[in-house]
Parts: structure tokens; C-alpha cells; sequence
């Protein structure tokens, strides 16, 4: 097979949009092309991926003579970040026939390092709760984001330490593999140490503590320092 | 130090809130993949830029306004802001969004906070003390003045100046109410004003999301203390927003008081938070 597709995120605004990676090789001399409005991070991707592939074991995509393009899609929306490192990898390997797995359904996430570990991103709560709008049934991404991502249900959220952890996940050509285990979803813990700064350590300002007081009304709320003092001298 | 622990006071965050509030900051980068439970603090320095505050960049970023969302942000030393990053803060604060148009696309991003700002009374910061003398030029004392701009000084709805502290306070043991008992005081408040609101089918939470409206139905004032309040505002020469704010203030002090009606000492009690100078 010379060409893959797979799915991954980034954010945009407040909210994520799903992208679509796509992979083609063809025959020819080497040539490695990101199209789809990338930045400087996504196009730098290739050189992570590459390393990434490497050191997991397989044959990187610049031992070859072949001509690679990606295209990342909607090709009007601005790639930002190193989102796209994981399903990039992963799109690849599939194109070239290293591993073989049904990518419908699924969303990759995360920034590789060239010894193919996954990184953390931001936004993996929008993003998590765009793809589960859109329909999308799990979502691989760095296990730094598994617990924040997992607060949105009814979706399978999969925190993975590495590229070849997702790999032996997904793949279906080779058994046994190692799965990783399902995120659980994640709940609210209250819980905080004792608040360091307490009013009753405020010495003096009953007026302002008064104020501050009446003010937690979602209020819009100032306090006038007089004569040089003010806070430096309450504590 | 008041700020931040005033901020401490805040309910904790709904299910809602924190999913929304976590998802504000994971998108902005500033946490590290843990979650945000509880009402934020924010504090940015007084030389930060229109765009770190506001929001914006070729594509629109959130800047502090929408990372305080449904917390605090704290402006210290108020005037020494820049003049345009003030003046910016009048459509969050009324409207509880910011939106920011650019080229490239247009946003609009929440930014429901509660402004808390402290400022010195003059540049050199001995105006009105007893014991130091303001050695502020005519010109400078004008010029601090004139950065707080009429709208925003009307946008604010308490103010309290805060003296000096006895020496003797300073070293003594702090006996003032803890933490906690004022917020259990603040949680009760809010209840209070959600049974209100749902009594009255009206899909807000809080006193300050009253529209003029929900003021006619929901405070009641007495014939005395309508004319009470007219006559100070009458006196006092205060702009229709402020004269709602101020019954709103009141509302909240009897909400937190525990009182059904709002009384006269209510009133009174907001009408004081005015800023007492206007330029």
C-alpha cells in the first residue's frame, strides 16, 4: 500500500478541529514535503518522525528513495504545533506496509522525540471533547494528558508513554500484542491543602475584608491604598 | 495578599465550570496536563501588553481577561497600566465576553472575572496620611487621576480605602474570622440567590447577572427606602449603571445577612462603596 490515512487534532481558538493526515509514496528520488499550511513546528515534524521511526525499530523514511508527501487537511486551516508528530508516524508506517491496523474511528495525538517518546500537548480536553462530537471512538495521546482528557465520556481515552507503545497497540499483524490499558475516567477531587493565605492572618483592614467579603458576588471590585501602605504592611 | 486570599473564598467550580476552565487552560498552556478545580488567580505585572491581557495575536489567543474566567484577576497598582489596556477592560467587564476581531478570523472568548485593583492614593503614596507629607506635583497628581477614566471608575462597584495598620496590630496575633467560616457565609449567600432565581425561572446564578428587569421583580424596596436611595443617588449624582450596581450591592449584603427584604443599613452600606472622588 502506498497511501494511508489517519486522523489527529489541534486546537483552534477555544475548541479543536479534527485534521486529516494523509500519506502518499511514490517512486522517485528522495523527497520528504509537508502541504496543507504547516508552521515551522509541523514542517520540523518530519525530522522527528524520522528519528522517532528509527529508533523504534523500523527503517526510516529518509533510508529510502521515495518521494513522501503529507498532506495535512482542511488545507485552508493553519497547522500549528506538534500535534500532528504521532499520526504522521503512524500514517507513514502504514503507507509503507511496517504495520497494519484499521484507522477509522481513531485519533492521534502527541509530539514525538527522536527516541520515539511521546510528549505532552495543550488542549487535550477540547480537543477529546471535539472528537467525541465528530463521532471518533478513541484517542491516543501522550499519558500526560490521559487524565485531563478523560473527564469527557463516552469516548476511550489511551495515554501512551511511546510511538512504539501505540504501535504494538494498534497493530494487528503481530501477536500477542501489548495493549494498553483504557484510561479510567477521571474524577473531581476537591481536596486541597490547607488555603496558605487566610484572612484571619490579615491584620487590621476590617473595611477591606469587609469589602472583599460583600464583593464575592461576581462583582467588579477595587480598594484605594492610602498613604503608603497597603498590602506590604497587612501581611 | 487580600487578593489572593480573597479568591480562596470563592465557591469550588461546578463539573461544568472545571470542564470549561481546564479546557481554557490546557489550550492556553499553563497547566501542566492536571486539572483546574478551583476559581483561578490571576495576576499579571502592570507592564504587561494590550494583547497579554486582552486576548489577540494574527490568530486570536486568549490573554488574561478569559484565563481568570470565572475567577479573579488581580491589577496591581491599577493607574500604572497602560492607559489603552484600562480603558479595554470596559467590554468584559459589562458584557462578560471579549471579542477580538482580526484579519484572519474573529473570536470571542469568555471572560466572566471578578476585577480586584489596588492603587496608590497618588504617585509618591503619602496623600492623606497623617504622618507623611505628599510631596506629588499639581501636574503628576492630575495625570494619575486622569488615567482612571470616568466609564471605569463607574464600571467598579466598591471601593475602599485602606489605611495604615497600627503597629501595635502588626505584631499581635491575627484574631480576625478565618477562611473558611466566610466562605461557608458566601456559599450560603449564593444559594440563597440561586433559590430566587429558580424560583423565578431565570437561568443566572449570581446578584450581578441581574438585568434591570430582574432588579423590578426580584428587589423589593420599601417606600422609605426607595426615597433614601433616590435622594443619595440624587445627591451624589450617579449614573443609571451605578444606581443599579448599588442595588445590587445591596442586595447581596442582605443575601449574605441573611435578610429577606433589603433594608435601609443594606443601602446604606452599598452607597459608601462609591468611589468618593469623581473626575
Amino acid at each position: 500500500m502506498s497511501f494511508a490515512k489517519v486522523y489527529s487534532a489541534q486546537v483552534n481558538l477555544l475548541s479543536g478541529a479534527i485534521v486529516t493526515i494523509e500519506v502518499d509514496l511514490s517512486k522517485g528520488l528522495h523527497s520528504f514535503s509537508v502541504v496543507g499550511l504547516p508552521d515551522k513546528a509541523v514542517d520540523e515534524s518530519k525530522d522527528r518522525v524520522s528519528g522517532a521511526i528509527k529508533n523504534s525499530g523500523f527503517k526510516s523514511p529518509k533510508a529510502k528513495n521515495q518521494k513522501i508527501i503529507v498532506s495535512l487537511s482542511p488545507a485552508d486551516l493553519k497547522k500549528e504545533g506538534p500535534f500532528f508528530d504521532l499520526a504522521i508516524a503512524l500514517s507513514y508506517m502504514l503507507a509503507a506496509g511496517d504495520i497494519k491496523f484499521n484507522s477509522e474511528k481513531k485519533i492521534f495525538l502527541g509530539e514525538l522525540g527522536l527516541d520515539g517518546t511521546l510528549r505532552r500537548i495543550r488542549g487535550a480536553l477540547p480537543l477529546a471533547e471535539v472528537a467525541k462530537e465528530m463521532g471518533f471512538e478513541e484517542i491516543y495521546l501522550p499519558k500526560e494528558n490521559a487524565v485531563e482528557a478523560a473527564l469527557v465520556d463516552g469516548i476511550k481515552i489511551f495515554g501512551a508513554s511511546s510511538l512504539k507503545e501505540v504501535m504494538e497497540h494498534i497493530n494487528e499483524t503481530k501477536t500477542p500484542h501489548l495493549k494498553i490499558p483504557i484510561q479510567p475516567k477521571t474524577k473531581i477531587n476537591y481536596k486541597k491543602e490547607k488555603a496558605n493565605t487566610d484572612f484571619a492572618d490579615i491584620r487590621g483592614q476590617e473595611g477591606a475584608k469587609r469589602g472583599l467579603d460583600s464583593s464575592s458576588w461576581r462583582a467588579q471590585y477595587s480598594y484605594v491604598r492610602t498613604a503608603g501602605d497597603g498590602e506590604d504592611d497587612a501581611c | 495578599m487580600l487578593a489572593r486570599a480573597f479568591s480562596q473564598l470563592l465557591p469550588d467550580l461546578s463539573l461544568e465550570e472545571v470542564l470549561e476552565i481546564t479546557g481554557i487552560h490546557s489550550v492556553a498552556g499553563s497547566t501542566q496536563g492536571e486539572l483546574v478545580c478551583f476559581p483561578p488567580f490571576r495576576a499579571p505585572h502592570h507592564t504587561s501588553s494590550y494583547v497579554s491581557i486582552i486576548g489577540g495575536g494574527t490568530y486570536p489567543k486568549p490573554g488574561e481577561v478569559t484565563l481568570a474566567h470565572k475567577g479573579v484577576l488581580f491589577l496591581d497598582e491599577f493607574p500604572e497600566f497602560e492607559k489603552r489596556v484600562i480603558e479595554s477592560l470596559r467590554q468584559p467587564l459589562e458584557d462578560n465576553i471579549v471579542s477580538i476581531s482580526r484579519a484572519k478570523g474573529t473570536a470571542v472568548f469568555p471572560s466572566n472575572f471578578i476585577l480586584v485593583a489596588a492603587m496608590n492614593p497618588c504617585p509618591c503614596g503619602n496623600a492623606g496620611s497623617k504622618k507623611r507629607a505628599c510631596i506629588c506635583k499639581p501636574s503628576d497628581l492630575d495625570r494619575y487621576k486622569r488615567k482612571l477614566s470616568g466609564p471605569i471608575i463607574d464600571r467598579i462597584d466598591l471601593w475602599v480605602s485602606v489605611g495604615n495598620v497600627d503597629y501595635k496590630k502588626l505584631s499581635g496575633e491575627g484574631d480576625g474570622e478565618r477562611s473558611e467560616r466566610i466562605k461557608e457565609r458566601i456559599i450560603k449567600a449564593r444559594e440563597i440567590q440561586k433559590a430566587r432565581f429558580q424560583k423565578l425561572k431565570r437561568n443566572i446564578s449570581t446578584n450581578s447577572e441581574m438585568n434591570v428587569k430582574d432588579l423590578g421583580i426580584m428587589v423589593n424596596l420599601g417606600g422609605k427606602v426607595r426615597d433614601m436611595l433616590d435622594d443619595s443617588a440624587e445627591r451624589l449624582g450617579l449614573s443609571a449603571r451605578a444606581y443599579h450596581r448599588v442595588i445590587k450591592i445591596a442586595r447581596t449584603i442582605a443575601d449574605l445577612e441573611n435578610s429577606e427584604n433589603v433594608e435601609e443599613n443594606h443601602i446604606l452600606e452599598a452607597i459608601q462603596y462609591r468611589p468618593k472622588v469623581n473626575n
